[in-house]
């Protein structure tokens, strides 16, 4: 057990942090304006590519930096310090799509398609879950069928975050329905651009359109885009979920960090209707410390994750453990900032205000991470099985 | 860096484990509570043997030259134990005697012979320096020779005579002694400032880390009964409830476990941070032994409702040690003094 940085972890901190304060950009990220928001993404991409910064997480012969899991949390801290923008609409390339093509991907496909993803050049969406397929992914139905060299795809897809700005789809596809639920699934690169596409945007209890339904017509996908063969698609998803090991997830770690450091400012410095200031309130007091005292264990509960993974190159249950962990937290604060604001909590637009770390926003986003990427409920699933070795349902 | 123990931290506390379930299994708590006694003098000299109480004073001064890293991976063992007995504060107190230069003493504790009870301030009025004075709540100094006690401004080691006026109080835990005693004026043996060896930190980590052993002994108690225990034809590890309450002991345990490590390096490193996270490790770890040991009960249905069961031992030990550095408010109250490091040490 230590705390000790090599000499070339702290050379390379001060790197990060050198390079990160000269070219972290200066204007907000646009997010009410699509194409906006998708240049301002692409072109911060760019920038960090001409840095020598993008893919941090990619092996180096991939065309990534090929740093080690210590290094990627130093970038992570750095990056979330210095106030850089929120990945955004990068984020399924870099850290989904992009790796599943180096886990699993043909020469040909890692040559047609990784290099545009860390020079800027392209925006990925992920085309998973369905009407009647959410927990249960392995349920879904978009069928593809085989036609020559193609395979011609017809179905939907809901939930899919930023698929309206995407070039490409990672897109889970049933090619055998005689097979068994989870053998018959095809792992595919869809060209947003083909004929046969609709992109429908849901508006959400946060006023805003952050994902949509996708509708596939016959859809035309060459089959050379199948990632890991036909029928193998659910082999190809569980290999995508070995490789980051939850490094990504320190920036919003240490955002709510921050967050909950403004809501205790916010504490000291805002009044109630008997002008006594908010943290005089026991409650709110007590809310605010313990909020505190559980960021600090999200933060070591990701270091000690970090220590696992330069042992143990097999992931367990720390990644989901957190995962959970974070989310209900996140979920606590936002309350918490809610239940400060008061009157002000309610006497809001959330069509027409600002968005972003206004409590009412910050409140009604918060539902999505306890229901998003595994609910919390199949999170706890995961660990009673995994980490405590309780039986399965059946 | 690397949150996770060497080896060698590895060996020391497995063989802790090894070494406690053999000679103080919960069987053995609950005969010394029946016995009205806390310290077994026979287990107390075998665990000094095993060093125990040398682990964190360093070698010239007839230690082993550990820190506290090791000594919160013990201290987690003897709280999954239950095992009963004064051990935190009679390692702190080996410290403070090493660092005031007083071989005589050190050995003394370090070598078994001296028990060493914890007492902290009732009254802001309480002095802690070279002299002692004051009225102090009393943990385990019946039956102890010498008492270790804590304060913000400095900590002392005083020989357990020298208590007066002393009121002794029931427990809800059967194998802690609480009382409420004054001590006149008196000479301490040992003493240290909070710049020298900031005591009361050390004491923070040390009691998240029993916190942390014995969330981890409730979450191990629900989860063997989850697979073991049959209704309805099928384990009730498989219904949902039983289940999703296993997997929250799961989580809370391990956010205690890795926060208490954070803070133990850091305090041992005494950085800025050092009182801040050490604060937090006893908040989260609290949480989790106290959670656990109540979701535990509920996992057991009626059983968990008996005397027989010992989910309610570990309930008890850590309601005694969550009150036993201050009381609950307080603490949080003092969390947001402090300043919040945003990133690792």
């Amino acid at each position: 057990m230590d705390l000790e940085f090599s000499a070339e972890e702290v050379d390379f901190r001060e790197e990060v942090a050198t390079w990160l304060s000269a070219n972290v950009p200066r204007d907000r990220r646009p997010t009410d304006d699509r194409q906006a928001m998708r240049k301002f993404d692409l072109a911060w991409q760019a920038t960090q590519h001409q840095g020598g910064w993008a893919g941090i997480s990619w092996p180096a012969e991939y065309g990534g930096r090929g740093v080690s899991f210590v290094q990627k949390m130093i970038w992570h801290e750095e990056y979330a310090l210095a106030g850089a923008p929120s990945v955004g609409s990068s984020f399924v390339g870099l850290n989904h799509a992009g790796p599943t093509l180096i886990v699993r991907g043909s020469p040909e496909q890692q040559q047609t398609h990784l290099d545009p993803i860390l020079r800027g050049e392209v925006l990925w969406c992920q085309g998973f879950s369905e009407p009647e397929a959410g927990s249960d992914l392995a349920a879904l139905r978009t069928r593809a069928v085989v036609d020559g060299d193609h395979l011609v795809v017809t179905g939907q897809k809901v939930w899919t975050s930023y698929a309206d700005v995407a070039d490409y789809q990672e897109l889970l596809v049933r090619t055998n329905p005689d097979a068994s639920k989870h053998e018959g699934i095809s792992w595919l690169i869809c060209d947003m651009h083909s004929p046969g596409i609709e992109v429908r945007p849901i508006l959400t209890i946060t006023g805003e359109k952050h994902f949509c339904e996708v509708f596939y017509d016959e859809v035309r996908v060459p089959i050379a885009n199948a990632v890991g063969g036909i029928d193998n698609g659910w082999s190809v998803t569980r290999s995508t979920l070995a490789f980051e090991r939850g490094t990504a997830f320190i920036d919003d770690q240490i955002a709510l960090l921050f967050e909950i450091e403004e809501l205790i400012d916010r504490a000291r410095t805002v009044t109630d209707a008997r002008s006594r200031a908010l943290i005089e309130d026991d409650e709110f007091a007590r809310r605010l410390a313990t909020a505190r005292a559980e960021g600090a264990a999200l933060l070591s509960m990701t270091y000690a994750s970090i220590s696992r993974a330069q042992r143990n190159p097999e992931p367990g249950t720390e990644g989901t453990m957190i995962r959970l962990y974070y989310s209900e937290l996140s979920q606590r604060v936002a309350k918490l900032a809610l239940d400060m604001a008061g009157s002000r909590a309610i006497a809001y637009s959330l069509e027409d205000e600002p968005k972003g770390s206004d409590a009412p926003h910050m409140y009604f986003n918060s539902f999505r991470r306890t229901i998003g990427a595994g609910t919390s409920d199949i999170l706890r699933n995961v660990i009673a099985e995994r980490a405590l070795g309780l039986p399965r349902h059946h | 860096m690397d949150l996770l123990p060497s080896q060698e931290q590895t060996e020391i506390f497995m063989s802790a484990r090894a070494f406690l379930a053999a000679e103080c299994p919960v069987s053995s708590v609950r005969e010394l509570a029946h016995a009205g006694r806390v310290v077994d003098r026979s287990l107390w000299s075998r665990a000094a043997e095993q060093g125990w109480f040398a682990l964190g004073v360093a070698e010239d001064q007839g230690g082993l030259g550990y820190g506290l890293p090791e000594q919160m991976l013990l201290c987690r063992e003897i709280g999954r134990s239950l095992v009963p007995g004064p051990f935190a504060a009679t390692m702190l107190a080996a410290s403070v005697a090493a660092a005031s230069g007083d071989r005589a003493l050190t050995d003394a504790i370090v070598s078994g012979a001296a028990v060493v009870g914890l007492a902290k301030p009732v009254a802001q009025a309480a002095r802690i320096a070279d002299v002692v004075e004051g009225r102090f709540a009393v943990f385990d100094g019946q039956g102890a020779d010498l008492l270790l006690l804590l304060g913000r401004q400095g900590s002392a080691i005083i020989g357990a005579d020298a208590q007066t006026d002393v009121a002794m109080l029931p427990c809800v835990d059967a194998t802690t002694r609480l009382a409420e005693a004054s001590v006149p004026a008196t000479k301490a043996l040992a003493w240290v400032g909070p710049d020298d060896c900031p005591v009361h930190v050390l004491a923070w980590v040390l009691t998240a880390a029993e916190l942390v052993g014995n969330a981890e002994a409730s979450r191990d108690m629900s989860a063997r009964h989850a697979q073991t225990r049959v209704q309805f034809g099928r384990p009730i590890g498989t219904f949902q409830a039983v289940k999703h309450r296993c997997a929250n002991m799961a989580v809370r345990a391990e956010a205690a476990l890795q926060l208490t490590s954070y803070a133990s390096l850091v305090v041992a490193l005494r950085h800025a941070a050092s009182t801040f996270q050490a604060r937090s490790a006893v908040a989260v770890a609290t949480d989790a032994a106290v959670r656990n040991a109540e979701d535990n009960i509920q996992n057991h249905g009626g059983m968990g409702f008996t005397d027989q069961l010992d989910a309610h031992l570990y309930l008890k030990r850590a309601l005694v040690r969550a009150n036993a550095l201050g009381p609950r408010r307080e603490e949080l109250g003092l969390l947001l003094d402090e300043d919040a490091p945003l990133r690792i040490a």
